[in-house]
């Protein structure tokens, strides 16, 4: 079940909250645990048996990690178990079939060559258990934590669960770490005014979700239906825009919700994004995009690995691991390396000289981060590389020296004229003015109004397209 | 004390407040919304008196799964048809279909809301069963009656949807009803030229890919039957918003392609379809006296998405392609089922030819135009035909 969804607004939301508050204050974790597993298993009622187990074994071993304080050995033995675990479902479901289809290819070179058959591995075709790659580096920053001891273990296997499985930021995070909420996990207050603020903020979430990304999507659906070879220029890096615009505004929406779901229930779930398009360099975006991500990385793989304090090919070689590894754990498929792979290149040239050219002229690096994202979120989009490369040259018809329109139409203006205002009004709220004026005037009776308006005009739109996703998605 | 006290608490929390009086409010009126039953009954009706429009209560039935097995619809029409030469003619075989423009017109008549006509011009009714029917008797439901019968007579209307090598008919001949039948003549793109195309998003696919640059497109994505002529859109050759009744009333052409139906296919009735599609059709000819009309045939959609069982379906295609053709009298209006240009042997768009199922690709349309191409009306075969029944009667302008 999604956050933007009639069932989990009017349904599920209403229903818990009421059970909620009706709980007496030390039971809440219990309901809050109780009402995420219903949550989850409305989405995905086969694998919540995993998460479970994921909830049991963390708890018992990250005790057992506690109660020998005095036996690295066994320490460690408790840890690589934990880790093994964690990491190994993770890689059973996301990575088992891209590795079988890549030693198949391999095999598939052997035979050619070689001249020999050797029988291809079939492939497993498991299915992706929701939120796998969110929850399971929750509980590895859990357990890493309880493991270098500046974390107690948690004795309640509730108010753990409560933690992993909380149903606001379950599927689609922000990364929790556990020193985030452990106060509020034990003990939190939740006024009226708490909650009107983590409503408002909820409904900011979703008019984003629903009233810019979802709309915004549908150029890049259109372009899609085209066909990439038959795009114009223009057209293409309106699409490549469309796209960057709907991925930010999906996933800050959704991280919104999250926030305000947790403030409505008492927790301070972690700001995730920062208006990452105005950045003035790529290291500056990833500060502010998907910062939960960003510092998991930072804290558990870049910083022990030695950050940047061990010469420059150390500090490069931790780049190259870090956004090697950030590539794939957005997906199982060559382009998201690819992807991963180009952050590492401009980091490290920004690490080397580019910052100080951007850090001097910001313009530039607003310039160039306006240019060159939305050419990473294409790599990212798509996962084909025959039709990636498809793309680029219409990006960049001097690639392969077609000319800059195909059918001679002038497609871009169409596009333009569909999706002018709402490309403008997704460029405007891009940047931090939208979110400063609602900081200055968050009691305005306007901008209840204003809100008010955000949330029906959202929720219209949820309507239209359940009741006739031809509607939504017109041909 | 205590009121005053919830009052100021109130007062601090605006957002949750209103909120929640507009969701009980809207619980009132679309009751069925929270979980638990409204304690307020607000009824409003929709303007038409129907509950298609923003129909909350039924919110949950997001996938309406629809069992028609295609494969064997398929199959069956084919054996209707099994001779492949008579599939070159474009086979109207049912004698209703002057009948059921009558029945349109009869409907039309005596329903003053639809078009404004007085209830004493009496000249379209001849011929057809209902013109013995009151001005307000003579409702949508037996308008509706005759269509369904008309539209079981249509045998192997289908058929052609298998054939993608359509031979050039040779003889001249009537059809069995009496209704002349199609000869195509191979044409070039100057042919468009005082063509208009009117439909919807897959037209604009042709009006942006096709390369016909003198040629006009009334087509916006979205546009349904019901809204053809009112919406207003962007002809390809202004710059500005128009209807497609002002544009036509300024504008004279030769030929009109009509094609939509895609968007729709989720809303009512093959028939209600139907008559909707039939009134438009005779506001295009009073508007464009001179013109003919090719109806073309709603687009199949490819396998996978006919697998994904919504409510957008070859069946359902199908089934409103066979009801179309009761609409066509090969005089001023004449079927044209593009299809075969683009779809395998079992009715599917080709998979490859496709990114949703729906749309060609843009490289991809000019099988669609070499098909209108290979497909114009030879119109000199018959000059002057005198159908056994009376051809529609186009309404005066008021």
């Amino acid at each position: 079940m999604v956050f933007s969804s009639l069932t989990f607004i009017f349904r599920f939301l209403p229903v818990f909250l009421i059970l909620y508050f009706i709980t007496p204050v030390r039971y809440r974790n219990l309901t809050l645990f109780g009402g995420s597993l219903v949550f989850y298993a409305l989405g995905e009622p086969v694998y919540i048996f995993l998460i479970l187990l994921s909830v049991y074994i963390n708890h018992h071993l990250g005790l057992s990690i506690a109660r020998c304080p005095r036996r690295p050995k066994k320490r460690q033995f408790y840890f690589i178990l934990a880790m093994l675990y964690d990491f190994g479902m993770l890689f059973v479901f996301k990575y088992t079939d891209f590795l079988l289809e890549n030693i198949n290819s391999l095999i598939g070179i052997v035979n050619r060559y070689a001249g020999i058959v050797l029988p291809e591995i079939p492939l497993l075709h498991l299915a992706l258990p929701l939120g796998i790659s969110f929850y399971t580096f929750q509980i590895a920053s859990y357990i890493i934590d309880v493991y270098r001891g500046t974390q107690k273990p948690e004795r309640s296997i509730v108010t753990l669960g409560t933690y992993l499985c909380m149903f606001p930021q379950l599927i689609a995070g922000p990364i929790v770490m556990y020193p985030d909420v452990s106060a509020q996990l034990k003990n939190r207050h939740i006024s009226l005014e708490d909650f009107e603020d983590g409503l408002k903020t909820f409904a900011i979430g979703l008019g984003s979700k629903v009233l810019l990304a979802n709309r915004i999507f549908l150029l890049w659906n259109d372009i899609q239906v085209t066909g990439f070879d038959s795009i114009s220029t223009p057209l293409a890096w309106l699409g490549a825009f469309a796209y960057s615009f709907q991925i930010f505004f999906d996933f800050y929406g959704y991280s919104l919700m999250a926030i305000g779901l947790g403030q409505m229930l008492g927790f301070s779930i972690p700001e995730n994004f920062r208006f990452p398009y105005a950045a003035s360099s790529v290291s500056d975006f990833w500060r502010r995009w998907h910062i939960t991500l960003g510092t998991w990385f930072r804290t558990y793989i870049y910083i022990p690995l030695g950050g940047n304090r061990n010469g420059l090919p150390r500090t490069v070689r931790n780049l190259f691991v870090v956004w090697a590894l950030t590539g794939l754990w957005h997906g199982s498929s060559w382009n998201f390396i690819l992807w991963g792979l180009l952050f590492f290149v401009l980091i490290a040239l920004e690490k080397l000289f580019l910052g100080k050219v951007f850090r001097k002229c910001r313009f530039l690096g607003h310039l160039y981060i306006i240019v060159l994202i939305p050419v990473t979120w294409v790599i990212f989009s798509i996962t084909d590389l025959s039709y990636l490369w498809t793309y680029m040259t219409r990006l960049f018809p001097f690639l392969n020296g077609s000319s800059i329109w195909v059918f001679g139409t002038q497609d871009y203006v169409y596009a333009l004229k569909d999706f002018g205002p709402l490309l403008a009004l997704c460029v405007l709220f891009s940047t931090p003015l939208p979110a400063k004026l609602y900081r200055n005037h968050k009691k305005n009776p306007l901008t209840i109004l204003i809100l008010l308006g955000i949330f029906w005009l959202s929720i219209y739109y949820l309507v239209i397209s359940v009741n006739n996703p031809f509607l939504y998605f017109r041909f | 004390m205590k009121q005053k006290y919830i009052l100021r608490s109130l007062k601090k929390i605006p957002f949750l407040c209103l909120l929640g009086i507009t969701i009980v409010l809207f619980d009132g009126i679309y009751d069925g919304i929270l979980p638990w039953p409204s304690p307020f009954h607000i009824t409003l009706s929709h303007p038409d008196g129907s509950d298609d429009v923003l129909a909350m209560t039924d919110y949950r039935r997001q996938n309406i799964r629809v069992s028609n097995d295609l494969a064997f619809q398929t199959e069956s029409l084919t054996a209707d048809n099994p001779s492949g030469e008579d599939g070159a003619d474009i086979d109207l075989d049912d004698s209703g279909a002057d009948d059921a423009i009558n029945d349109i017109d009869a409907n039309n008549d005596t329903n003053p809301d639809t078009h404004g006509a007085d209830t004493d011009s009496s000249d379209s009714d001849t011929g057809s069963g209902f013109s013995d029917t009151t001005p307000d008797g003579g409702d949508a439901e037996h308008a509706s009656d005759g269509l369904i019968s008309t539209e079981h007579t249509v045998p192997g209307s289908g058929a052609e949807n298998g054939d993608a090598d359509t031979p050039e008919p040779e003889q001249t001949a009537l059809g069995e009803d009496g209704l002349p039948l199609v000869h195509y003549m191979q044409v070039e793109d100057d042919y468009f030229d005082d063509a208009v195309f009117i439909g919807d998003s897959r037209t604009r696919s042709l009006q942006l890919y096709a390369n016909l640059e003198h040629t006009t497109f009334l087509a916006d994505t979205g546009l349904t039957i019901y809204t053809v002529l009112d919406k207003k859109l962007t002809p390809s050759t202004m710059t500005t918003k128009t209807t497609v009744t002002d544009y036509l009333t300024n504008h004279q052409f030769k030929k009109i392609y009509l094609m939509l139906g895609i968007n729709e296919i989720g809303t009512g009735t093959a028939e209600s379809f139907c008559r909707s599609y039939g009134e438009v059709l005779n506001t295009l000819r009073e508007l464009q006296p001179d013109a003919i009309i090719y109806l073309q045939a709603i687009l199949h959609i490819s396998e996978s998405k006919d697998k994904e069982h919504t409510y957008i379906n070859n069946a359902a295609i199908i089934e409103r392609n066979e009801a179309l053709q009761s609409l066509v009298d090969n005089e001023h209006i004449f079927w044209l089922d593009s299809n075969p240009a683009m779809c395998d042997e079992n009715g599917y768009l080709i998979d490859s030819y496709t990114f949703d199922g729906v749309h060609l690709q843009a490289k991809y349309v000019s099988l669609w135009t070499d098909y209108l191409k290979q497909h114009a009306i030879q119109q000199d075969v018959f000059p002057v035909f005198q159908s056994p029944f009376p051809a529609p009667q186009p309404q005066a302008i008021s």
